[in-house]
Parts: structure tokens; sequence; C-alpha cells
């Protein structure tokens, strides 16, 4: 099964709305993060290390709701935190749901066969599942045995219930292209609906300041891995972003086309960078210096080639110009 | 459990640190680094009031530059003027000291080292 035709009109319908209406900042994917709580406490993450107090806040599903309307995103990604420890969850699903919202909810699927029946598959709803490579690259990747093969059980479950399931993948530094190349062999002949593939990022506040990746290695590391795909690999990401992961295009950051809602409010500038909050999103999007932030603009930003910050570029360009949109078909039908 | 502040050099972790910041550049540095930190901070106020919390954002460009703090003991959040504030301590743990890739491999080697640790 591929991304449904109702899904890529709506989010074609949505892009060309906003630019007929001359907006050039605008939302595409809302990163909603309802909690900081994880099950796992992987070493690549930057995103759990709160203090207790913090961990135990949650938005409420009104909370979650009201984002996703303030925003106006056709899609929203829900990671977190692991979303499914949330109790409410599966109303907030059904919330954005009923508002014809398409929800990514990433899991790293410990819960996942535990909880699937409070869900229903709907084309809205796709579980996502976080896979960081073959069980030996995985299990270190989340500091615990075991958990790849609780993931695939969990794959399996939710393919055979009739849910949507894509795979989210960070690449570290130090990735065998090779065996991520045997691990999306792994993942489509599981029966996911596609994958998602990123870089890490090197957080100021994640642990690990070494496990990631400077630009020209990510570049050399994805040339690698995705040189020669084959026709049996899908990705659930703009062709033209996985061309700039290759080093093949060169885009700058747009931000504000992933914003991220937390507990803590609007987060300024990204999902990833931490430079504050605001109050609402139209502070977000208008009070937010945004040419502080980007490849070359910020030291912070200078190896970033991440999702959150480069697909919303790569999706502009597919509908800016018509070399964009035929780049897009080509690379869709022709991957290099 | 004061531990000596300098704005130039960048400790391990804040941890323990307590802060009297003499100068409005001091302060600003200081509550720069709080808002870093991974951990609560207590914050002593002009007014005689003590506030423990996580400092989640700050705005030190604003014409009053302000932090905002979610408290830890209730389930409030308080926006505090930076020129109320006469001293930062960091004082709860620093969640992202010491959960290093490189600790969690080490751990690994010496675990298997443990296992497969040929006999002499
Ligand atoms: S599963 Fe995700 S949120 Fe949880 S620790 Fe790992 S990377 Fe972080
Ligand atoms: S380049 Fe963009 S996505 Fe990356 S850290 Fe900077 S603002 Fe965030």
């Amino acid at each position: 099964m591929a991304v449904p035709l109702s899904q890529m009109a709506t989010v074609a319908r949505y892009v060309l709305t906003k630019k007929l209406k001359g907006e050039t900042r605008y939302p595409l994917v809302l990163m909603l993060e309802p909690l900081f709580r994880c099950n796992l406490a992987c070493a690549g993450c930057g995103k759990i290390q709160y203090p207790e107090h913090i961990l135990d806040r949650r938005l409420t599903p009104e909370q979650c709701w009201a984002a996703a309307e303030e925003c106006g995103a056709p899609i929203v990604s829900i990671p977190g935190g692991e979303p499914l420890i949330h109790p409410e969850m599966p109303e907030i699903v059904r919330g954005l749901v009923a508002r014809k919202k398409y929800v990514y909810l990433c899991t790293n699927g410990l819960l996942l066969e535990r909880k699937i029946h409070e869900y229903t598959p709907s084309k809205y709803l796709t579980f996502s599942i976080h896979m960081d490579g073959l069980r030996e690259e995985h299990d270190l990747a989340v500091c615990r045995e075991g958990v790849y093969d609780i993931a695939v059980r969990a794959i399996r479950t939710a393919l055979a219930r009739g849910f949507r399931v894509t795979t989210n993948t960070t690449v570290f530094n130090g990735a065998n292209p090779q065996r991520l190349r045997e691990f999306f062999d792994e993942m489509m002949q599981l029966g996911v609906e596609g994958m998602m593939i990123s870089p890490g990022y090197s957080y100021e506040k994640a642990p690990d300041q070494h496990g990631f990746l400077t630009r020209h290695r990510t570049q050399e590391l994805f040339a690698r891995l995705l040189a020669n795909r084959k026709r049996s690999w899908r990705f659930n990401q703009s062709p033209l972003f996985l061309e700039f992961l290759m080093g093949k295009r060169d885009y700058q950051c747009t931000p504000w086309g992933n914003p991220t809602y937390n507990i803590f409010g609007w987060q300024r500038p990204c999902y990833l960078l931490q430079d504050g909050y605001a109050e609402t999103f139209r502070e977000l999007m208008e009070e937010t210096n945004w040419d502080r932030y980007g490849t070359g603009r910020n030291p912070k930003c200078a190896d970033c080639m991440v999702h959150c910050g480069y697909e919303a570029s790569a999706v502009e360009e597919t509908f800016s110009s018509w070399s964009g949109f035929t780049g897009t078909v080509r690379a869709t039908l022709f991957p290099t | 459990m004061s531990k000596h502040f300098s704005l130039e050099t960048e400790p391990a972790s804040w941890h323990g640190t307590v802060v009297h910041p003499k100068t409005p550049a001091e302060l600003a540095g200081i509550v720069e680094r709080a808002f870093d930190y991974r951990g609560d901070v207590t914050l002593k106020l002009k007014t005689g009031e003590s506030l423990v919390g996580y400092v989640y954002n700050r705005q030190p460009h604003s014409p009053c530059p302000y932090l905002d703090i979610m408290l830890a003991s209730t389930p409030d959040r308080r926006r505090v003027p930076y020129h109320q504030i006469t001293a930062i301590i960091f004082s709860g743990e620093d969640m992202a000291f010491g959960r290093s890739w490189e600790a969690w491999q080490r751990k690994k080697q010496e675990e298997t080292q443990k296992i497969y640790r040929p006999k002499t």
C-alpha cells in the first residue's frame, strides 16, 4: 500500500492554496509533543532529559486539538517522548482524525501490541515506528536489547489489523550503508507502507555529541545509502528531500514548515533547537526572527539536514516551479 | 554546595552552582545557562521569594527582559523579570549529565568483557 491519493491531493491542494494566497511561510506538518516521558532512554535523544515534574506533565486532548486548529497544517506528527504512554492518546487521535488531519503517531513500538485495540484503522492514521536499523544497530541505538524484536512484532500486528504503518529511522555517524540497505529490504518485506529517514542532529542538549553527522559526511553517507535504490524500497518522503540528503540539491531551512507545540508552548524555531517559546502560533510565525536560523546563519544549524527543517523546503520547490515539479516526478519514477 | 562561578569556563555540569550576579551582563549570562540547564533551578527574588522550577523560556532582548519558569511544586508557571532576580542556584539534578553515548558504550563493553573474558 502506498500513501493514499487523498493524502497527496490534500497536501497538494493545501500548498497550492497557500501559494495562491501569496503566503510564503506556512506550516506543513504540526509536530505535536503531548509529553516528554518515554519508556526508553536512547543515548542520542535530547527530548527526555527533564526533571520529573516536567516529565509528568501532558497536553490535554483539548490543547492538542486547539493547536492543530490554530496551526492548520494538514499533517500532524505526534512524536514524544512515547505518545502511547499518554492515557488520553486514543482520544487525542480520534479528535484529530475527526478534523481530517493525517496523523503520524510515532512510537518505539513497546506498547503498541498492548494498546492497539484502542485505535481504529483509518486512512488518516499511520503508526510510524521508530527503527534505527537491523536488530543489532537498533538495540544499540535505543540502549536496550530486545526492542527490535518487539517493534517488529508490533509492525506485524498493526499491519494485520489494517493500519497504515511506516518506519522512521535516524541515521547516525558511523552507520554502515550496506547494513542499512539490508534493513530497508527487511522493512519492505514486513509490508510497511513506506520508510522515513533523516540524519541525526546534534542537539545542544543531547548527551551524545559524537554520534551525529556533519553536513559533508551526511551527504556522502546518504549518497551511498540511496544510490541504485531498489524498486521495492518506498520512502514516505519528498523525493527531492532525499536528493538533498544525497548532496544533489541545496536548500535553506524552512523551520516554520514543521512547527512544534508541546507543554511549554510553540517552540522556537524548530523541533530540534530550543530557543524559547511563543504562546500562540501567530506569535511564533510573526515574532520569530527566522533569518537567524538555517545553514550559514546560525552555528547551531551548521550541520543540520534534518527532515523537520528541510523537507518542507523540498515540498515548496515541488510546487514553486515547473522544474521543481518535473524534478519531483523524475525523482519519484527514476530514483538514482 | 556552592561552586565557583565564571561565565568564561563552562563546567561539565552547573549542578550545585550558586550565583549572585553582580552586573546585568552577568545576570543575562547566567539566565542563559539556567535556560540551557536540564534540571530545576532555584531563583531568589528581591521580594524574598524563592521559586524552584524549570526555566523553559527567556526573552533577553525584550524591553524588560524576563524568563518563564515552570514551578516544581505546582502546575503553575511564572514570568519573572530579570531585574527581580538576586541569585540563581542550579539546585536540581542535571538530567543530561552523564547520560552519554560513550557511557553507554563503555558499559556495554564492560558487560561483554565480563561475559566473554577468556580463562587464563
Ligand atoms: S524512543 Fe524516541 S523519545 Fe524515547 S528515548 Fe528513544 S528517541 Fe527519545
Ligand atoms: S537548520 Fe533548521 S531545522 Fe536545523 S536546527 Fe536550524 S532551524 Fe532547526
